[in-house]
């Protein structure tokens, strides 16, 4: 019978604590002991970014690490990213550039959006580009997804709200 | 009556955003591994990796103590998961055989030998990875071709020579064609296997129980929730309304999420047997594995034509690899087949088809479903009959195509049930005009002398295709509440295309009210029991007439109904924002929510089901796509430039959600054209079953897509809607491999086997390196 251990960590500004097999992904630690779903499995081969979560402000890919290693860290998802119910400039940013079809990307590329946007305020379409290497998006062809990057990154300026 | 737009919403045809997205982008959106079910267990299976082999050893004891184990079942264990899945197609002349869930005689890498039931996935795994199995491998069967041919093995011992089905289609006399031809060309194509790459891995959950009669309820990630039911209540004996399929948000589906599963049986037997809900979810590995596949064909085909470019005739034989099972008819190499006449005029053709058993994963129709196939043939035929008779490609396609004036067009191509294929409307002389204005094609052509002078390899490709779209019937259910809430439901699932919004926009605009406060309900089997299926670029089609007509049959009544009630002529009401008021009197008024209430309490509620299903309800789209890639000579790598679409799909209801699904397409033809590709060992292993391996393009590999719009309205339907899903698709996979070939026109390439690899055309460019370092060298090329 494998020992449960204790990871305390911070999930969008609270702290949580969960006890979890030391094999326990953080993305399923996420998922199912913290009920929050909108972080996706998309393979567990650390491919396709439907997993990307910020873990200290980087993103990561959670299918490829282990929640042990989120111990004492700060974890954002997506359900983050909404302030009082009202939508972060990038996830307006999504909404109005058509940069969803069906939605499995969506979580992942949202926040590698907000890690990038955060080091690179205003990112150009080559740099947008290389920075989505490791989302997969399999309906949109990208070309929306990379507009509405460089359009949050026009919304948070005006904004102010970097996160 | 009078309809102020300005107050309703946007009407049809406004670039609306999506009204799912806020729940998307919140993270908010469940798809089928989200949706709570309290105490549901893991469902674990385990597969055989192999192509062909006989289950020697079964033990599952071991399995059986492992913690958190609810059960542990071979084929033995639980009939239904024994029995092959019920038939869903029974055509005749066609030998369908399905799989079962659990086997003892693997016929494919993936069949499923034993599952496992846990409360917990991961204990569900290691349970599965305590089964013993010990098998007796035989030789695979993996060449269509040699499976067809007498005294080869079986895959099933009661279909003779491996063959599923046959079919041909003939017009015109085609040997008196190529006998006058002055010049023919005989080509044979290849394609690969592909997977649809859907970013959510399948997956089903299943609970017994429900309301109204319901005995079972399941969540399953499809585009085609009533095939679902249809396909489990058969299997488990139970009739189709004691069965409810809900279908979540959907990650993807490209066609394979459109067939029936054995998964879906086995978790729903096993929900039944162990009286608690469960829940499977595919591990990518395990998608990649059992997912129905895409494209192996082999075609040869034959064209024959005057030294002025004119088409004279056409002969095709097509041998369509359907793997180990057939779920999916012979609607790909019909597809196939049906796409070889194209938007020329041909006076003559035959097509022959044959569709072959293999020990591989079954066959299904993925984005173009066949289409893409018959266009890829066509489209490189043209090209090299136009590189034969040294007439430009964009020319040629000029001299053979249909009008608009020619419109509606019949083919005379005989159709597999009855009746020809009618284009009804369409226009492919004016599409490739706007293609080869947008791609800017004289300036490519001009371009190209002094590049390949430099050393610098960039070519032009165009495509120019007729596409079918819709088929089937489709319900939709339109009902107003005293509230004056709207609900709309239709049949089929949603799977990216934003149907939630497209639908609340037809029906926004019939009824006058703000498409926002539509309340959607879809894939819902008990909520409307009635669509085919959201495949085959239909549902635009078939669910907005549908939505149309129902919402229309409602206003009507409730116009007839406030005009009593306000008592005036029906001419002299407008409605606006849901109210009904007169015009020249402001003040009298009701409410459209008012008026359901009187007709609810006069016994008639405000609601109506319509179900369209039109006897000729498939609509012919168009399109033509141009493309400028570059080939590096040293890698063989292609980077795809720039790329254009003009397409008709008829009637647009939202150009912007119409637009993605024009990029997605391309981002898929262009994948499927430069890489993806199953491969399998010589024991029918699956080598690529991973993102690592099976390479889908990436951010930096698909360029803008720019969309020219040129709609010709459909004359087969009374919203003039015609399919948009595939196109890109369809187009992509042509004329990405037109434009590789003209990029390295010195070398005539005739690359007619898909996917086209760098590694392929590093080795054929080896000519164009030598005689580069030549003329660097001061040598004579």
């Amino acid at each position: 019978m494998t020992e449960l251990r204790e990871v305390s960590l911070t999930v969008n500004g609270t702290a949580r604590r969960v006890r979890i097999e030391p094999r326990r992904l953080l993305v399923h630690c996420l998922r199912n002991d913290l009920g929050l779903t909108g972080t996706h499995v998309g393979c567990d081969t650390a491919d396709c970014g439907a997993c990307v979560v910020l873990l200290d402000g980087r993103a990561v890919k959670s299918c490829n690490l282990l929640a042990l290693q989120a111990d004492g860290a700060a974890v954002s998802t997506v359900e983050g990213l909404a302030r009082d119910g009202e939508l972060h400039p990038i996830q307006r940013a999504f909404v109005e550039k058509h940069a969803v079809q069906c939605g499995f990307c969506t979580p992942g590329m949202l926040m590698l959006a907000s890690a990038l946007l955060r080091r690179s305020p205003h990112p150009d379409e080559a740099e947008i580009r290389r920075a989505l290497y490791g989302n997969l998006c399999r309906c949109t062809g990208y070309q929306n997804i990379v507009d509405a990057i460089r359009y949050a990154g026009e919304l948070v300026a005006e904004t102010g709200r970097a996160r | 009556m009078y309809m102020d737009s300005s107050t309703q919403g946007p009407p049809v045809g406004a670039r609306l955003n999506r009204l799912e997205d806020p729940d998307f982008v919140r993270g908010a959106a469940h798809f089928v591994g989200d949706v709570p079910l309290p105490g549901a267990l893991s469902v674990a299976f385990v597969r055989c990796p192999v192509g062909r082999a006989h289950v020697r050893v079964l033990s599952l004891d071991r399995a059986r103590g492992m913690p958190g184990v609810a059960a542990v079942l071979g084929p033995r264990d639980l009939p239904v998961l024994a029995r092959p899945m019920p038939p869903m197609n029974q055509e005749p002349n066609v030998a369908e055989r399905t799989p079962c869930p659990l086997t003892d005689e693997v016929r494919c890498a993936g069949d499923a030998v034993a599952v496992v039931v846990a409360d917990d996935p991961y204990r569900a795994a290691d349970a599965a990875a305590a089964v013993d199995v010990a098998y007796d491998e035989l030789p695979v069967i993996m060449d269509p071709r040699q499976a067809s041919q007498d005294g080869a093995p079986l895959v099933h011992t009661d279909v003779p020579n491996n063959i599923a089905g046959r079919f041909g289609f003939a017009m015109g006399d085609v040997e008196a064609a190529f006998a006058r031809a002055d010049v023919t060309l005989s080509e044979r194509f290849t394609s690969s296997q592909v997977y649809n790459a859907a970013l959510e891995p399948r997956g089903v959950a299943a609970s017994p129980g429900g309301e109204d009669g319901v005995t079972l309820t399941l969540w399953v990630s499809t585009q085609a929730p009533q095939v679902v039911r249809r396909s489990v209540a058969r299997a488990l004996g139970l009739r189709t309304n004691e069965v409810r399929v809900v279908t979540p948000y959907v990650g993807g589906g490209f066609g394979p999420k459109g067939r029936p599963y054995p998964e879906e049986i086995a978790v729903a037997a096993l929900a039944r047997h162990l009286g608690r809900p469960c829940r499977w979810e595919a591990t990518r590995r395990e998608d990649f594995l059992t997912t129905y596949r895409g494209h192996g064909l082999h075609i040869d085909a034959e064209v024959a034509a005057q030294l002025d470019g004119t088409l004279l005739g056409l002969r095709a034989h097509i041998l369509q690899d359907v793997g180990a099972y057939l779920l999916a008819a012979l609607i790909v190499p019909q597809y196939a087949a049906e796409h070889l006449v194209g938007p020329y005029h041909l006076p003559a053709a035959d097509v022959q088809a044959v569709a072959v058993y293999t020990d591989k994963g079954a066959l299904s129709p993925v984005r173009g479903g066949g289409r893409e196939q018959g266009v890829f043939v066509l489209e490189r035929l043209m090209d090299h009959l136009a590189r034969r008779l040294e007439i430009d490609p964009v020319e040629l396609r000029r001299r053979n195509a249909l009008r608009a004036e020619e419109f509606p067009h019949d083919t005379r191509y005989p159709k597999r049930y009855g009746g020809t294929i009618v284009y009804d409307s369409g226009d492919p002389c004016g599409l490739l005009d706007q293609a080869v204005d947008a791609i800017d094609y004289e300036a490519a052509r001009r371009a190209q002398e002094d590049e390949r002078a430099a050393g610098v390899y960039r070519g032009v490709g165009v495509s120019l295709f007729m596409e079918s779209t819709a088929m089937g019937k489709e319900g939709a259910r339109v009902e107003v509440a005293d509230d004056g809430a709207v609900t709309l439901a239709v049949g089929s699932a949603d799977t990216g295309q934003g149907h939630r919004t497209t639908m609340s926009q037809i029906c926004a605009a019939e009824l006058g009210v703000p498409p926002e406060r539509i309340h959607f309900i879809s894939g819902d089997t008990q909520a409307m029991g009635v669509g085919t299926g959201t495949f085959a670029s239909r549902f635009a089609v078939m669910a907005g007439n549908a939505t149309a007509l129902a919402a229309r049959e409602v206003l009507q009544r409730a116009v007839a109904l406030a005009s009593e009630l306000l008592d005036v002529t029906p001419q002299a009401l407008e409605v606006s924002d849901g109210v009904f008021h007169v015009g020249t009197e402001p003040d009298r008024k009701i409410t459209l929510g008012e008026v359901a209430r009187r007709a609810r309490e006069a016994d008639v509620p405000l609601m109506t089901t319509h179900v369209f299903a039109p006897e000729a309800a498939t609509t012919y789209a168009g399109g033509a796509h141009a493309a400028v890639v570059r080939v590096d000579v040293e890698t063989g790598v292609v980077t795809v430039e720039r790329y254009v679409v003009a397409h008709d799909s008829g009637t647009m209801i939202n150009p912007t959600v119409l637009e993605g699904q024009l990029c997605g397409g391309v981002a898929i033809g262009l994948g499927e054209a430069l890489g993806e590709m199953i491969v399998c060992d010589a024991r029918g292993q699956l080598l690529t079953d991973s993102f690592h391996r099976y390479v889908v393009p990436r951010a930096g590999g698909v360029p803008r897509v720019a969309v020219r719009h040129h709609p010709c309205p459909s004359r087969n339907n009374p919203e003039g809607i015609k399919g948009v899903g595939e196109n890109g698709t369809i187009g992509g996979l042509a004329t990405i491999v037109a434009a590789v070939e003209d990029a390295l026109a010195p070398l005539a390439l005739s690359l007619n086997d898909l996917p086209v690899r760098s590694q392929e055309l590093a080795a054929a460019s080896e000519l164009l390196r030598k005689r580069a370092s030549a003329l660097a060298h001061g040598g004579v090329a």
